[in-house]
């Protein structure tokens, strides 16, 4: 599975995103108190704008800290109801319709079937319901204004608080309520979707080699399935009739075969391996070139897509992954290493042949390297390799490491050299693979390509350990949590520009919120003028831009210097600086959702629904007090 | 009041769309299809200018309401959404997320079933780039048969369009047979049962399904007058499924099949080509060629043009003398010279004089008078039309290569040509089982067959896929003599088809030049620009030897001996000069092969082993004879070889022989007479 932005251990994250989200509602809190007091200030002076502005937050902060749970959850009912009389069933029934017309257009020949089922179903879940909440979000206050209904409300002993809460929890309420019903059709559909099964008969299969059955008994046969869901498998079985259908579309299934007489009858299993939750152990990757000497990524073989780091082949290069922290219960017999590899040849070579690589395996404190298992490379497709405990090296020798110093002007590098192994240990047939080759548990993979002129392409998401799986039916329901957060973002922004605004534009400027927040690495670059990859970001700031745009300048010579150019800059300042401002805001809207992780067969971690739960409580609350407070500014709820 | 005014706006609205239905009726009611035999109605405006435009569903292909109701879904978006999945599509293809590329692809698709261009443009998208992404053969055959399934989706959705039949038949028949890993792709397919589901075993060649779906899109073509584009131009898409045929053929034998499998496909093809050549192919200019004419053009030609001489009777040599009288004496003598003797200025000074004494039917007519000249006028016309036709048929024979399609079907179905074919593809195999003595003989008899096919058809010489198929043969029955180390044998069948080959070579005619410069220097006695010019001499023949590597093995003798007599003219020269022959000589390693497959050096290598055995016996008089005759032999080898006294290695291992018959001749108090027979090999050596 591609991994673009790497995920922080939750702890980690606990120590720099709250104090981020400080920082940031700090801020904005300071600028709307600096800003409230400067408007009363331009209508009723200065001093009595100070007494205004105290009131106005002494108020708040009661309306805020004094909420009555019984008052809210009776708002919350009216939203739900309100909801209910707007229809929202309606939604549910055209998924209905959607899923049952879905089979026309996912192909069931697709290669990893999984994954367009639950795109699918996923894509079309948030789909909707974000459309959905969208509508109730951003019409219902304001409809409630416009029809005089939130003055009957607003008589009544509540707080603004409580009516924008209120509104918020009712609408979380009904979609969440949605999303289970649509989550448990969809978790049906995907089940039922992906079931099936071949017919394997005796005319397909031929005997392996020249075996001939004993007397009667069954010989081991090899041959292909019958075809169900556009593939077929080859099918081995052994002489003992037992057998299985081989990996195709990511699964494979079991086969039991029986004799009665002559007759011999195969019996085919369900599809195994296709409703996963892989938990993987992922390490650090780093590169080492064809001298041995330390680089932070491998060569540039001209792809457009940079994800992927390529060592060459035939020489000493290697891409090495650090794991921390493997404990020998995760894998008490043997390691097993998934991983899925770039391949990129510059020569034809063997056709045929896939290009061979190999382990090593090296402990990083005492630099002791084995040469653990050599393998044939697979290309776009996960291949599983496993390593024993006890690993028969053919070749031991230690790897130290050493600092040479650099080109001119650069740091020291650091080296590996390669040491013969002395007589003892170059004599031991075998190495445990935590007691010889790790440090407490700290190891590392070197992965090399051994064809000359041909390489490896690799990322740090490439290659993992897989200890064990976790449940899928629950990575479902956590690929549906990712649709409930992006769901509560839309209402809250609904809501809270709903408080201000009239209904199709409290609607647009929410739409306009979670796009924006689709292009936060843009306007970040745009902002510091660096790229996230701290490259320069050419062309300077949007007046800058226009500048060279109309006068065709290249982005990267020099703006001439002169009058024009700093009035020009000068503004770029000021709006880089608001530009930031609303990039640190805004909420980057696609990373809430995980659809790829289940639909690539990889389980959510804790650390994941911990980090983006928190960020979506974070703006929740935010939005919230926000909309308080302009709902607070409007006559009608004073 | 109200009341009654909100009635009377009901009834006026009831009356508009009484009025409106009639014109909607008009414009939008829909054809039927009649019953059997009879006509249905054609329909309102729209749907019978639909079916005037061919714009039809029903008329394109088949109607799926998957695609339906996606496009009813975009609300005429459909433009704007197809152009976002095609960026969609780009990056997952930059991300290599082939999945989600595919069922991108299939929606794209969905939206506009009848945009023939995206069909054609994504199927080569899957067959040709994203099959070559894929490491494994197994998978990028697959790819490739992903794109062929996709064209084939796209026909169902626009059956009349021959652009996709045609590509199912470039991809099927191009993609699969021309790709590097052809051999694997052609076994593939022929494996294929899913694919080839309704193809029997027997016709499962790549070249012959292609050829198939060629002939479909022809079909469509011939019986749809409205097609106005088939994507290239006439004369190609006609060639196709011919040249499929021919490809079919060669295919088999390169697979093993000959006999009359083998002969049945070529004649085959020699058919269909015929045929190709008597089709009306439209050129750019408006008028309609047949490929296969142009004999019978050019003897039209020549009558029409005997036709314009009776007009005006002994004008046409007349013109000839005037013109050539005109000639300077150099452009005469550039004609005179025979084409391959001639130098680059000559050609050029041949070519103006081409042209100077070219005399046109113009100028023959403009030399009839009275009534003759309105005749010769006339017959002009009808002279200038046919050579613009055969002007255009040449031009458009060259681009498909007419001619020799149409030799190498011809060739290739007879016996010889089998023969040959089968005998080289046993010795292939028989080498690369190492069975050496089986690989020679059929080499060897293939090369016969071969000099037999090139007897027959001696245009064949210089046809460059014949020149590459037997140095194939030349170079694999090399490297399998080298292994027997064994030179090619004096008869060896080849040996005039390779000379012809030296003399079509351009460094000849620098050899041949230079030679005739050598001449007059050593008339002249000038030894110094003699020797240069043959040190040039040397230089080109070493580079006709790397051009033609096999010349080392004696696979041409004739040309072998024209280098040695040239390597003895130069030693001569060096001898005038009494200049020693250098060390790094050009031909050394030629030489080198020449003398180590020399009867003589190998007799000599036995008498110095034999001598010193001898020698170890004590048998020195039986020795010191064996040692005479072995030095006297080499002395023979040098005579021959005189370059050899530069080589080193040689030099050392006679050098060596020597002080071993000089210590043989110490034991009997002997020394060395004063004349010894290879003194000049021993100053040469001891001197360093």
């Amino acid at each position: 599975m591609i991994v673009e932005t790497q995920q922080l251990p939750f702890l980690e994250w606990l120590q720099s995103g709250p104090l981020i989200w400080l920082k940031v509602v700090g801020t904005l809190a300071l600028a709307g108190l600096v800003l409230g007091y400067l408007v009363a200030a331009l209508r009723n002076g200065p001093v009595a704008a100070l007494g205004i502005t105290r009131r106005v937050l002494f108020s708040g902060v009661a309306d805020l800290v004094l909420i009555s749970p019984r008052r809210v959850w009776a708002l919350t009912r009216l939203a739900i109801q309100d909801s209910l009389r707007r229809r929202v069933v309606i939604v549910f029934v055209v998924f209905i319709v959607v899923l049952s017309f879905a089979a026309w257009f996912l192909d069931p020949g697709s290669e990893h079937p999984l994954r367009l089922y639950i795109s699918f179903v996923l894509t079309s879940t948030s789909y909707l319901v974000l459309l959905l909440v969208l509508f109730l979000s951003a019409l219902s206050l304001p409809n409630d204004l416009k029809a005089k209904t939130l003055h009957t409300i607003v008589t009544k002993p509540v707080r603004p608080s409580e009516i924008v809460l209120g509104r918020m929890l009712g609408f979380t309420v009904v979609g969440t309520l949605l999303l289970v019903v649509m989550g448990l059709v969809s978790y049906l559909f995907v089940n039922r979707g992906l079931a099936h099964t071949h017919e394997v008969v005796q005319a397909d299969l031929t005997p392996v080699g020249q075996a001939q059955a004993p007397s009667g008994g069954l010989v081991p046969m090899k041959g292909f399935s019958s075809k169900s869901h556009g593939h077929r498998h080859d099918v081995l079985v052994d002489a003992q009739g037992r057998g299985r259908l081989e990996m195709a579309q990511d699964h494979t299934h079991a086969l039991v075969c029986t004799t009665s007489g002559d007759e011999v009858a195969y019996e085919v299993g369900p599809p195994e391996g296709l409703l996963i939750a892989r938990v993987p152990v992922y390490g650090k990757l780093r590169f080492v070139d064809r001298e041995r000497v330390e680089k932070e990524k491998g060569i540039n073989v001209g792809d457009e897509w940079a994800y992927r780091s390529y060592i060459e082949g035939g020489s000493l290069a290697a891409a090495i992954w650090t794991f921390d922290d493997v404990r020998p219960e995760d894998f008490p017999e043997r390691l097993q290493i998934e991983m899925t590899l770039g391949v990129f040849r510059t020569t034809m070579g063997n056709i045929v042949e896939g290009l061979p690589g190999s382990f090593l395996i090296r402990n990083p404190k005492t630099g002791l390297t084995v040469e653990a298992r050599i393998f044939k490379a697979k290309e776009f497709t996960t291949d599983v390799q496993y390593v024993p405990r006890e690993i028969a090296p053919t070749n031991v020798y230690y790897l130290r490491r050493e600092t040479i110093a650099g080109k001119e002007g650069e740091e020291p590098q650091v080296k590996y050299v390669r040491e013969d192994a002395d007589a003892a240990t170059a004599d031991k047939a075998q190495f445990d693979l935590f007691e010889d080759l790790s440090d407490n548990g700290r190891f590392e993979v070197w992965l090399q390509c051994l064809a000359p002129m041909q390489y490896f392409g690799a990322a740090q998401a490439d290659l993992y350990l897989r200890a064990s799986d976790a449940s899928f039916a629950l990575n479902f329901v956590k690929g549906y949590f990712g649709i409930w957060m992006q769901m509560v973002l839309v209402i809250a922004f609904g809501v809270m520009f709903s408080t201000f605004l009239s209904g199709p534009v409290a609607m647009i400027a929410t739409v306009g919120a979670l796009l924006g927040g689709l292009f936060r690495p843009f306007m970040i670059a745009l902002a510091t003028g660096q790229t996230a990859e701290g490259k320069v970001f050419y062309g300077g700031g949007p007046v800058e831009s226009l500048i060279r745009i109309l006068t065709q300048q290249n982005v990267v010579t020099e703006m001439e210097a002169g009058l024009r150019t700093t009035v020009a800059q000068t503004v770029d300042g000021v709006l880089q600086f608001l530009i930031w401002v609303m990039a640190q805001v805004l909420p980057e809207f696609g990373q809430f959702g995980s659809a790829d992780y289940v639909a690539y067969g990889f389980n959510i971690s804790g650390a994941w629904v911990a980090e983006h739960g928190l960020s979506t409580l974070g703006f929740f609350v935010a939005l919230f007090v926000v909309g308080y407070f302009f709902l607070k500014t409007r006559e009608v709820a004073r | 009041m109200s009341e009654h005014r909100s009635f009377i706006r009901k009834i006026a609205y009831l009356a508009a769309i009484a009025c409106l239905l009639p014109v909607l009726f008009w414009l939008g009611q829909p054809s039927t299809g009649g019953a059997e035999g009879e006509p249905g109605l054609p329909g309102g405006r729209l749907a019978q200018l639909r079916t005037a435009e061919d714009l039809d569903q029903a008329q394109l292909g088949k109607i799926d309401p998957a695609s339906e109701t996606i496009k009813l879904a975009t609300l005429g978006l459909r433009g704007v959404a197809a152009n976002v999945l095609w960026t969609k599509a780009n990056n997952y293809k930059m991300k290599k997320d082939w999945t989600n590329l595919s069922a991108t692809l299939n929606q794209i698709t969905k939206l506009q079933p009848n945009f023939v261009g995206v069909w054609q443009f994504q199927a080569w998208n899957l067959s040709y780039n994203c099959s070559a992404e894929f490491d494994d053969y197994r998978e990028r055959y697959h790819w490739v048969i992903k794109g062929i399934d996709f064209l084939k989706e796209g026909i169902s959705y626009n059956e009349f369009e021959p652009k996709l039949v045609r590509d199912v038949g470039k991809f099927i028949s191009q993609k699969i047979g021309r790709a590097d890993e052809h051999e694997q792709f052609r076994r593939l397919f022929r494996e294929d049962d899913d694919f080839n589901a309704s193809i029997p075993k027997d016709n499962r060649d790549n070249w012959y399904v292609g050829k198939q779906w060629y002939l479909k899109a022809e079909k469509l073509v011939d019986t749809h007058d409205d097609i106005l584009s088939v994507g290239t131009s006439p004369l190609l898409f006609r060639s196709e499924a011919p040249m499929c045929q021919m490809n079919y053929a060669d295919a088999l034998e390169k697979d093993g099949v000959f006999g009359e499998k083998a002969k049945t496909q070529w004649k085959r093809a020699g058919k269909e080509w015929e045929d190709y050549g008597k089709l009306d192919i439209p050129t750019s200019e408006g008028r309609a060629i047949r490929l296969g004419e142009l004999k019978r053009l050019d003897d039209q030609l020549k009558g029409l043009n005997g036709q314009l001489d009776k007009f005006v009777p002994g004008a046409r040599e007349k013109l000839l003398n005037t013109k050539a009288a005109m000639l300077t004496d150099p452009q005469r003598e550039a004609i005179a010279t025979p084409l391959r003797a001639r130098t680059a200025e000559q050609h050029q000074l041949a070519a103006v004089a081409d042209e100077l004494t070219r005399v046109t039917p113009d100028e023959v007519a403009r030399q009839a008078t009275g009534a003759n000249r309105a005749k010769a006028n006339q017959l002009l016309e009808t002279i200038h039309d046919q050579m613009e036709t055969i002007r255009l048929t040449k031009s458009y024979q060259g681009i498909v290569n007419f001619d020799y399609w149409r030799l190498r079907a011809d060739v290739e179905q007879t016996d010889g040509m089998l023969d040959a074919r089968k005998l080289v593809f046993e010795a292939d195999k028989a080498y690369a089982e190492g069975n050496l003595p089986v690989a020679h003989d059929k080499f060897e008899r293939g090369a016969v067959a071969w000099a037999g096919v090139l007897a027959r058809f001696p245009e064949l010489m210089s046809d460059r896929s014949t020149i590459d198929d037997i140095d194939d043969l030349v170079k694999h029955f090399a490297t399998a003599l080298d292994q027997r180390d064994e030179l090619f044998p004096e008869n060896f069948a080849l040996a005039a088809f390779i000379n012809f080959q030296v003399h079509a070579n351009d460094k000849l005619y620098s050899i041949e030049r230079f030679q005739e410069k050598v001449e007059k220097a050593v008339a002249a006695g000038d030894y110094q620009t003699a020797r240069k010019h043959y040190e040039e001499t040397l230089g080109n023949w070493q580079l006709i030897i790397n051009d033609i590597p096999s010349l080392e093995q004696n696979s041409d003798p004739a040309s072998v001996r024209e280098i040695l007599a040239a390597i003895d003219r130069y030693a001569k020269v060096l001898g005038q000069l009494k200049v020693p022959f250098p060390d790094n000589f050009v031909l050394q390693q030629f030489v080198w092969t020449q003398i180590e497959h020399d009867p003589n050096t190998r007799a000599a290598r036995a008498a110095i082993v034999q001598g010193g055995l001898l020698a170890n016996q004590k048998k020195l008089d039986d020795a010191r004879a064996a040692f005479d005759q072995g030095l006297s032999l080499w002395r023979k080898v040098f005579d021959q070889y005189p370059s050899l006294i530069a080589d080193k290695n040689i030099a050392e291992e006679v050098t060596a022989a020597i002080s071993r018959y000089q210590e043989l001749l110490k034991q009997q108090d002997r020394k060395l007479p004063e004349n010894f027979i290879l003194q000049d090999v021993l100053d040469r050596n001891t001197k360093k």
